[in-house]
C-alpha cells in the first residue's frame, strides 16, 4: 500500500521530478565533458550550481508540499481503506524520499565527476541539508494546527521547542561544526544538518499520527 | 436485521461548537435521513463516522466493527461523498477513479462506465475544470463503484439542477432496492429526503431531537384548527400553538390523541389537515 501511494505521487507529480533533475543531468553532462559556465562574476560562479539545483529543488519540493495541502490530499487519504500508521510512514517517506534521491545522486557524481568539482557538490549538498530542516519544519508545523483543538497550547508549545531545537543545531553546527564534533566523515558537515532533517521528519509523521483531523 | 451503523455517545467539542453526547444507529438496508439546519452538526457526524475527524469521546461501529483508524476492514463497506469532492486536480476523471480502484479488492469497471454513462460525466476532463454537479457525480460514482454496503452522502443534491437530482436519486433507489444496503443521507432539501428515507433523524446544535420513522411522521402530524371558548388550553402532543381570540391554529405530533382531547373539551369546527415532510421538519427544528 505504501509502494502504491508512493509510486501514485511520483506519477502525479512526475512533472517536479522531471524540473528537479534537469539541473542535475545539465551540472553533470558539463562536469563530464569539463565545461566551466564563467558568469564573470566571483560570487556566482562560486554558488552558481548550489543555488540553482539547492533554491531549485527547494521551491520544486515546497511547491509539491503545499500542492498536497491545497488539494487536500491527507482528507482523500482518511477516507480510503489506509491504516493511518501506514499514512503516518508514507508521510515520513514522501518527506525525505525527494531530497534523499538527490543526495544519493549527488554521491554518485563523487565517483564519476572530476575532483575539482568536488567542493561544488559539497555546496549543493550543504544547502540541501539545510532546506531539508526548513522543509521539515513547515510539514510539521502544519500537522500540529491540526492536532487536538483542546491541546492547542500544548501544541504549539511543543512545536515551537522542535523549531527552536533545529534552528539552534543547525546555527550550531554552522557556527563551531567539525571543530567540536568530530565530523562521521571528514569535511562532511553537511551530514549532521541531513540528520537532523530526518530526525524532524520522523516528528513530522508522529504529530501526523496523532493529528485528529483529517478535514 | 443488522445494524449498518451504531453512534453511541459521540462527543465532537469545539471551541464554539459541541456535537452530542449523539447516539444513533441505522439498519442495513433502510436509509436514514439526517436533516438539521447549517451548523448543527451533520457533517461533523459524518466526519467523525469516516475517519476525517476523531472524536472526543463515545463509539461509532460499522456493521459491528469499531471504526479504528488503524483497521481497515470497516472502510471496505462504506462509500462516502463529503461535503467537499476531493480529487488529484490535475487527474482527470478516469485518472481519479483508477487511483481509487487501486485500493479496493470489490471495484468494479463494469458498473462505473455503466454510472459514467447514466450521469454523463466527461472523465477525460481534469478534475479542476469540471463542474460542480460534475464533481458531485464523479465523487458518487467513486463511492459506489466497490458496491459498498453503507453509503454515507453530505447533502450530495446542494447546488445540483433538478434534473441532476432526480437522477442521482434515481441511482440511490436502485442502490437501496438490493435491500442489503444502507444509506446514510444529510440533508436540508427536505424534498429529497422525502423522496427516498425510511427514517428521519432530526438534529439541531449539535444534539439529537428525534429520531423516527417517516411513514410515522406523516401518519401522525397534522395541522389542526378549531374554536374555544376556554382561556387556558394544555394539549398533549401538540408542539406549537397559534390563537387569536376564539381561533386555535395548533400543530400536534399525534392528532387523534389531540382530536379526543379536543371533543372532550367541546371544541368547535376541528378540522385538520395533512402536512408535508417539510413542513413537519421546520416544525420539529422550531421547536425549542
Amino acid at each position: 500500500m505504501l509502494k502504491q501511494l508512493l509510486i501514485n505521487d511520483l506519477k502525479y507529480y512526475w512533472f517536479v521530478f522531471m524540473m528537479m533533475s534537469l539541473p542535475l543531468i545539465i551540472f553533470t553532462i558539463l562536469g563530464l565533458t569539463d565545461t566551466y559556465i564563467d558568469l564573470n562574476m566571483e560570487f556566482i560562479n562560486k554558488y552558481f550550481w548550489s543555488l540553482v539545483i539547492g533554491l531549485g529543488s527547494y521551491f520544486l519540493i515546497y511547491g509539491m508540499h503545499v500542492n498536497k495541502y491545497k488539494e487536500k490530499h491527507d482528507r482523500v487519504l482518511a477516507y480510503l481503506p489506509v491504516p493511518l500508521k501506514n499514512r503516518a510512514i508514507y508521510k515520513f517517506a514522501f518527506g525525505i524520499f525527494p531530497i534523499v534521491s538527490i543526495v544519493f545522486f549527488l554521491e554518485f557524481l563523487r565517483t564519476i565527476l572530476p575532483d575539482s568539482l568536488n567542493t561544488t557538490i559539497t555546496r549543493i549538498d550543504a544547502q540541501l541539508s539545510l532546506l531539508f530542516i526548513f522543509l521539515g519544519i513547515m510539514s510539521t508545523s502544519y500537522d500540529y494546527m491540526k492536532c487536538p483543538t483542546k491541546k492547542i497550547k500544548h501544541s504549539i508549545r511543543s512545536a515551537s521547542i522542535v523549531i527552536i531545537l533545529s534552528l539552534l543545531s543547525a546555527g550550531f553546527i554552522i557556527l563551531v561544526g567539525s571543530e567540536t564534533i568530530p565530523p562521521i566523515v571528514k569535511g562532511r558537515d553537511e551530514i549532521y544538518f541531513y540528520l537532523w532533517g530526518i530526525v524532524i521528519a520522523v516528528v513530522a509523521s508522529v504529530i501526523y499520527y496523532r493529528r485528529e483531523s483529517f478535514v | 436485521m443488522s445494524q449498518a451503523f451504531k453512534i453511541s455517545g459521540v462527543i465532537k467539542d469545539f471551541p464554539e461548537f459541541k456535537l452530542g453526547p449523539l447516539d444513533l444507529e441505522l439498519e442495513a438496508g433502510t436509509v436514514l435521513g439526517y436533516v438539521g439546519p447549517n451548523g448543527s452538526g451533520k457533517t461533523t457526524t459524518m466526519h467523525c463516522m469516516v475517519g476525517l475527524l476523531k472524536a472526543d469521546g463515545g463509539k461509532v461501529e460499522i456493521f459491528g466493527r469499531d471504526n479504528d483508524p488503524n483497521s481497515i476492514d470497516w472502510k471496505f463497506d462504506i462509500g462516502y461523498v463529503g461535503d467537499k469532492h476531493v480529487f488529484y486536480e490535475n487527474w482527470n476523471g478516469a485518472k481519479n477513479l483508477k487511483f481509487l480502484s487501486e485500493f479496493y479488492p470489490n471495484w468494479s469497471d463494469k458498473y462505473v462506465t455503466e454510472l459514467v454513462e447514466r450521469f454523463q460525466v466527461p472523465l477525460n476532463k481534469r478534475a479542476k475544470d469540471l463542474s460542480s454537479g460534475n464533481r458531485v457525480k464523479l465523487s458518487l460514482i467513486g463511492a459506489l463503484a466497490h458496491s459498498p454496503k453503507l453509503l454515507i452522502l453530505d447533502e450530495p443534491t446542494a447546488g445540483l439542477d433538478p434534473v441532476v437530482r432526480t437522477e442521482l436519486l434515481d441511482v440511490l433507489f436502485e442502490v437501496v432496492e438490493s435491500g442489503e444496503r444502507a444509506i446514510f443521507y444529510s440533508t436540508h432539501i427536505l424534498s429529497d429526503i422525502s423522496r427516498i428515507a425510511d427514517v428521519l433523524a432530526f438534529l439541531d446544535n449539535g444534539k439529537l431531537k428525534l429520531k423516527v420513522a417517516k411513514d410515522d411522521l406523516t401518519d401522525n402530524w397534522r395541522k389542526i384548527t378549531f374554536k374555544l371558548n376556554s382561556d387556558e388550553v394544555e394539549l398533549t402532543n401538540v408542539v406549537n400553538t397559534e390563537r387569536q381570540g376564539r381561533d386555535y391554529r395548533v400543530i400536534s405530533s399525534n392528532y387523534n390523541v389531540t382530536i379526543d382531547q379536543l371533543k372532550q373539551l367541546n371544541a368547535e369546527n376541528i378540522l385538520e389537515t395533512r402536512m408535508s415532510v417539510d413542513e413537519i421538519a421546520v416544525e420539529i427544528l422550531k421547536k425549542k
